[in-house]
């Protein structure tokens, strides 16, 4: 992602050192900006208290990239099956037009297990540089960045789940194992985050 | 959120031809498709052993856009696949020069507006067959606005070409607009590129410096990038007869298997007419 600029986090704030006009975003290798949310029932997670591996999922019940991947129950089975294994998912909503209602019929229409988080004013967004719904994160348990990009390999879900390779999958099988990410940045696909003005 | 269906139906030479574009229900079904497509055939003349130009024609609503075979940071390419008759060929896709969005969030994409051709020439066998069957087509697309909208249709083409899919002109409006590939000689400006990926590095920066005999009024850089490589910023400067554009790297995939290369299309505008050049820049650095 955007590297040209280095995240500072500390105690729970976000603070940027920011060059003028660029774009400020932590990627693979840094620490991953640490914040404060409310899920959609106003519980609040803070990402430097949540032990273990997590990933980060940005998600928008708008865009059909979502609605396919949960159609297929994509990241709902991953987040089931890597939940045994002590692994964390959020996903995190960026839509700067919706609210912690519509998070919570969506996540009830669809039995989803993961807290979504309202970043309704993107700061989150723009910390971690997410471009598009989906866009993966995954943060090691020592707080580092070791992933991000796309689900898979597959933008159109042309290919049936079977035959598609899942990065975050992969990836995360290789945290567990301790082995570095052989494949840490994919590019993202999806509908681009839609970001308050 | 179920998903809706789009269908129109378009008469060619007698024959329906359904047109479903899937969507998803976001729109909402009062809300009309933002994009229609349809094949059409530069000439109704099928000369054995030549070849004939054909294209999904989109037509886009306003507002709404479509995206070149690098979305940027968001979106999906636009798909055209054509499955000519047996005995008859088509060649890769030909994308005429992009435009370039960007969003509230900062985010850059890359695609058309209103209306766009993406053709290529189909061979024909020698002799023509008198009925040699319709060429199809699977199209698919994402639009997007405020929102996206993914769509697709299953074309059909009659051989030959009826009346109503011949449409000359578009052929030469399109052909105006294709930038000039690689390897022509005729670009406007001389090249120098400076920096790129180190080794180890997932990220670096590449300089463009483009010297013109006549400055153009405007220069723009669309990047291809593919799953190898990603592009995340681009900075185009010009003064007098010197470009600069600063175009920001990032290495996508496996560790061990980086892009040495990056296609690009250098666009210039004068007075309203658009011209682009294919160039492919080196990006290790030192290479």
């Amino acid at each position: 992602m955007r590297r040209m600029n280095r995240i500072v986090a500390t105690a729970g704030m976000v603070m940027a050192i920011v060059a003028p006009g660029m774009g400020v975003a932590a990627g693979v290798g840094d620490k991953a900006p640490d914040f404060t949310l409310t899920d959609q029932d106003g519980n609040t997670v803070t990402l430097s208290e949540v032990p273990g591996v997590r990933v980060l999922e940005w998600t928008n019940p708008d865009c059909p990239f979502v609605q396919r991947h949960t159609r297929e129950g994509t990241m709902k089975e991953l987040a089931a099956r890597y939940a045994t294994e002590g692994v964390t998912w959020l996903t995190i909503n960026s839509t700067h037009y919706m609210n912690r209602e519509t998070d919570r019929e969506w996540r009830s229409e669809h039995h989803l297990m993961a807290p979504i988080l309202g970043d309704f004013d993107g700061k989150v967004g723009h910390a971690y540089g997410a471009e598009t719904t989906p866009h993966m994160f995954i943060v090691a348990a020592d707080g580092t960045i070791v992933y991000e990009g796309a689900i898979d390999d597959d933008p159109r879900g042309a290919e049936p789940a079977a035959q598609r390779t899942n990065y975050v999958a992969r990836a995360l099988d290789e945290v567990l194992d301790g082995k570095t990410v052989t494949t840490p940045e994919t590019r993202p696909y999806g509908c681009s985050v839609k970001y308050e003005k | 959120m179920s998903a809706c269906l789009v269908g129109g139906v378009g008469r060619v030479r007698g024959v329906l031809l359904p047109v479903l574009a899937l969507c998803a229900a976001t729109a909402g079904a009062a809300d009309p498709a933002p994009v229609t497509v349809r094949l059409i055939a530069d000439t109704a003349h099928l000369e054995a052993g030549g070849s004939v130009d054909v294209g999904a024609l989109f037509t886009i609503a306003p507002g709404w856009h479509i995206y070149w075979k690098n979305p940027g940071d968001s979106g999906l390419a636009t798909s055209v696949r054509l499955a000519p008759p047996e005995g008859m060929s088509a060649g890769a896709l030909q994308w005429p020069l992009p435009e370039r969005f960007s969003d509230a969030g900062g985010l850059v994409s890359y695609g058309y507006e209103h209306s766009t051709l993406l053709a290529t020439g189909v061979r024909l066998p020698s002799p023509v067959p008198a009925h040699p069957g319709p060429i199809r087509a699977e199209v698919s697309w994402l639009a997007c606005k405020e929102r996206c909208i993914l769509g697709e249709a299953r074309l059909e083409l009659e051989l030959p070409p009826p009346p109503a899919a011949v449409r000359a002109a578009t052929f030469e409006r399109w052909r105006e607009r294709l930038p000039l590939p690689l390897g022509t000689a005729g670009a406007p400006f001389e090249l120098n590129v400076i920096g790129g990926l180190t080794a180890g590095a997932s990220a670096g920066e590449l300089t463009l410096w483009l010297r013109w005999a006549t400055p153009p009024s405007q220069v723009e850089l669309f990047p291809e990038g593919g799953d190898r490589l990603k592009v995340d910023r681009v900075h185009v400067q010009t003064r007098g007869g010197l470009t600069r554009i600063d175009v920001t790297l990032h290495a996508l995939g496996p560790a061990g298997d980086r892009a040495r290369s990056l296609p690009v299309l250098v666009v210039t505008s004068d007075a309203a007419v658009r011209k682009g050049y294919e160039v492919r820049l080196p990006v290790v650095a030192g290479s």
